[in-house]
């Protein structure tokens, strides 16, 4: 009974870290960081802007640099998306053309079929027409021969 | 031995008749045509095998004699409906269609409850497909 997870608790051990399971992340985390070459052209143009105007210069080295709480990141990666975002809408545009042209061909293809099929019904109901009149002919010319002959006198 | 002295029943030559039609309508035009020159010896003052062979002509698709053939059993009958009908059934299929046209509106407007009025009507009415304008 003294085992029973029910009554006693279950001692919890603390779980490994993250990166230990899934290193990818930790290698994702490491490439934000910004290169030494990049950390030191944003020195030389803080200093040389802050000549010109004093404060701005030390923010724009920054966004070059990459350093703590830059702006370079997060610019990026909004670059990124937008460019993920204007890809999404091409495809949305090519997908909605070639979309609308089916949609014609379809359209087109239809009306097509629907004035092959008046045409053949067209036809169907001038020979109905014609079988009916040539019939009709045929039966009174027979009355008419029939009553003729009947009356015969030699 | 002449054909006036073979006896002939009214009977028998309704027979013919009918089978000279029946013969026609098999398209056997040679044999129809026998038939009705036949009863013409037979019945010499009567326009109806006249008509009939007539009508023989009219199916070989010679409306030339067929239009004469009932022109001249017209002679023998003028006041025949049935004879003008086929005149004006070989006019109509000769392409004298105005001409077919107002014989056969003459022959409703006399007798409109005669038989050969109805034919007379059915031929207006198949005068479309039998002459086109």
């Amino acid at each position: 009974m003294a085992d029973d997870t029910m009554i006693t608790p279950v001692k919890s051990e603390p779980l490994p870290p993250v990166t230990q399971n899934y290193p990818e992340i930790d290698f994702q985390q490491k490439q934000k960081e910004p290169n030494k070459f990049l950390k030191v052209l944003g020195g030389i143009g803080s200093a040389a802007l802050n000549f010109v105007a004093p404060g701005l210069g030390g923010i724009l080295g920054n966004v070059i640099g990459g350093g703590s709480g830059s702006s370079f990141g997060s610019y990026t990666a909004l670059m990124e998306q937008q460019r993920q975002f204007e890809e999404m809408q091409r495809y949305n545009q090519i997908s909605s053309s070639l979309q609308a042209r089916q949609q014609n061909q379809m359209m087109n293809q239809q009306q097509q079929n629907s004035m092959q099929l008046i045409s053949v019904q067209h036809r169907v109901g001038m020979q109905a027409q014609e079988f009916t009149t040539v019939s009709n002919l045929m039966k009174t010319r027979h009355d008419s021969e029939m009553s003729a002959v009947n009356n015969i006198k030699s | 031995m002449t054909i006036k002295e073979i006896s002939v029943s009214n009977e028998e030559l309704r027979v013919m008749l009918e089978t000279g039609y029946i013969l026609r309508e098999a398209a056997k035009f040679d044999e129809s045509e026998t038939i009705f020159r036949s009863v013409m010896e037979f019945l010499p003052e009567s326009e109806i095998p006249q008509v009939g062979l007539g009508t023989v002509f009219l199916q070989r698709g010679d409306f030339q004699a067929a239009e004469e053939i009932c022109e001249k059993a017209l002679e023998l009958n003028p006041s025949s409906l049935y004879a003008r009908v086929h005149y004006a059934e070989a006019l109509l299929f000769g392409r004298q269609r105005e001409k077919a046209e107002n014989e056969l509106r003459e022959i409703i407007g006399e007798n409109p409850d005669s038989p050969h009025s109805q034919t007379a009507q059915a031929l207006l009415e198949a005068a479309d497909l039998i002459a086109p304008n």
